[in-house]
């Protein structure tokens, strides 16, 4: 089932494309990442998505409208402690037994001793103080802005850990450039560059999309007939001889991998180690952005 | 307008720098003036002959003193305050967790125009209660009829300016826009209200009425026309801003 459905949305400023005709379906529950580099226009669509602006053209449907939104730069009250702004936001949505909501949300943001005012805290501090004001009113689409880039090491960890926790409770959407982020927690990924969808789908769908791949292969004799022979194959980009071992760069893994093995059997050879190296995001997302 | 929210801004007001510089310039303002009018004759008067001749001073003068500082103190600060009502929460990005919540905008700035109006009537009433205090303590006489008109068409001349500014804070993503036709308002109004014929009809008449009455060169039946006019003029903006701020994008 679709939580949200984008269908050719385009957003201009001026004469600048800021999201270009993007379709792009969300599943119920999955903890989707929005990849894309500095400018793609990732803001401009949680802005859509959120509707703080409206597009210009294409349509925006969502399986429910209790939406909740961290901006990039979550804001507050600063002369309000962590307790008195999440009260203030259940005080606006008429949350049932509120105080024992914040508690938990406190607990789960690791905020509940910090009873001091938000205009003290670190920007890991206010990020997850921004998920858990996100949460009081118990949503069922979370729109995160690049929540953890700003943050350092142990902030992101920590803010990562709260998405893989609320993983499949609701559904959440989140932008972000670092790709390992993307890779560590979330179950399906976009790519968007210059306001264009690149590429959408499973993390294992888009780097299995790439067919390219590097083959690390042993075998018991490795001889100039040998490597002149991987090479002359069209499906052999490079082959790199050193220490023993040929480094394969090849334009599709899993034609290469029948072709090498038809070469070592034809050339009567011990086969010592063969190894796919799986292309990552990072290597899907380069591609896709160079492109 | 949700009762959550507007408490908040009160709270705001009272807990951030900014609730309190407003308070305590209507405040200080409005405790000096009656000093300030009573001794100025006499101050003048040991500088020696200056070649002008300074009548002693009447209570009149303190009224007078009160509506000068209103206008080159208080209302100043006003426009810096208010300017930024909406933009700064869009800067700051809080706009952004609210309006995500079950809040519509409408509710939203409805809670920023009535705390700003509560809050700046309240600083208002304070201020003109101890300026007629202070003008007993430091003149014989110090109430006449010409007063409470006096007080009520310059409250409204107030509002006409808080309110615009926030309109503007509210249309534009500017806080500067808000600042211009504030001190637009402020500066330029009245001496617009100066031209002849139309120029009684215009907020700016709001501003010199208090002192011209005072000085009885003004019939109150000759303010009623602008006072209606400004009055719906500030409806007006009001009702703009609340299409506009719908329509904006955040």
């Amino acid at each position: 089932m679709v939580a949200i459905e984008i269908k050719n949305v385009t957003k201009k400023y001026d004469d600048v494309i800021a999201v270009n005709n993007l379709t792009l379906s969300i599943p119920v529950g999955s903890l989707y990442g929005f990849l894309g580099p500095n400018g793609a226009g990732k803001t401009t669509t949680l802005k859509l998505l959120t509707g703080f602006i409206k597009p210009d053209s294409g349509t925006i449907t969502t399986i429910s409208k209790k939406v909740s939104f961290l901006p990039d730069v979550p804001g507050f009250y600063g002369y309000m402690t962590p307790r008195e702004f999440l009260t203030l936001c259940a005080d606006i949505n008429h949350i049932d037994q509120k105080d024992k909501k914040i508690d938990e949300l406190l607990e789960f943001a690791d905020l509940k001793q910090k009873n001091r005012k938000i205009s003290s805290f670190s920007r890991g501090m206010l990020q997850r103080l921004g998920i858990a004001q996100a949460l009081i009113t118990s949503p069922d689409i979370l729109y995160l802005d690049e929540p953890v880039s700003a943050l350092d090491p142990i902030g992101r960890k920590q803010v990562l850990e709260m998405l893989k926790a609320l993983k499949g409770n609701m559904t959440i959407f989140f932008s972000t450039h670092i790709l390992a982020d993307v890779e560590r927690v979330c179950d399906y990924a976009a790519i968007i560059n210059n306001g264009n969808l690149v590429t959408a789908g499973t993390i294992d769908q888009l780097t299995s999309k790439t067919s390219s791949a590097m083959i690390e292969l042993s075998v018991s004799s490795i001889t100039p007939l040998l490597i002149s022979q991987i090479e002359s194959e069209e499906v052999v980009e490079k082959v790199v001889h050193e220490d023993n071992m040929l480094y394969i760069s090849v334009k599709d893994k899993e034609k290469a991998g029948i072709t090498l093995i038809d070469i070592i059997r034809e050339n009567h050879l011990i086969l010592y180690k063969y190894d796919l190296k799986s292309t990552d995001l990072e290597d899907v997302f380069v591609k896709a952005v160079i492109k | 307008m949700r009762l959550k929210l507007f408490k908040k801004e009160i709270i705001e007001l009272c807990k951030t720098p900014r609730g309190w510089i407003l308070l305590l310039l209507f405040i200080g303002f409005s405790l000096v003036n009656a000093a300030l009018a009573r001794y100025t004759p006499e101050i003048l008067a040991k500088f020696g002959d200056l070649g002008i001749n300074i009548p002693p001073a009447t209570f009149y003068d303190s009224y007078i003193q009160f509506y000068k500082n209103m206008n080159s103190g208080v209302l100043i600060a006003v426009i810096i305050i208010y300017m930024t009502t909406v933009t700064r929460e869009v800067k700051k990005g809080t706009i952004y967790l609210i309006l995500t919540k079950d809040i519509t905008r409408n509710n939203y700035l409805m809670s920023k125009y009535v705390a700003a109006n509560l809050f700046f009537t309240l600083s208002y009433i304070i201020a003109s209660i101890i300026q007629i205090a202070m003008t007993a303590l430091f003149f014989s006489s110090y109430y006449t009829s010409e007063i409470l008109p006096g007080y009520i068409v310059f409250y409204l001349f107030g509002l006409f300016l808080l309110n615009t500014v926030i309109a503007c804070s509210a249309s534009y993503k500017s806080g500067g826009i808000g600042a211009f036709v504030g001190f637009f308002i402020l500066l330029i109004s009245p001496y617009i209200s100066l031209i002849p014929v139309v120029g009684k009809y215009t907020p700016g008449a709001l501003a010199n009425f208090p002192v011209n009455f005072l000085m009885k060169s003004a019939d109150f039946n000759d303010i009623i026309a602008a006072v209606m006019i400004t009055a719906a003029l500030m409806f007006l903006i009001i009702y703009l801003s609340f299409m506009k701020f719908n329509k904006r994008e955040l």
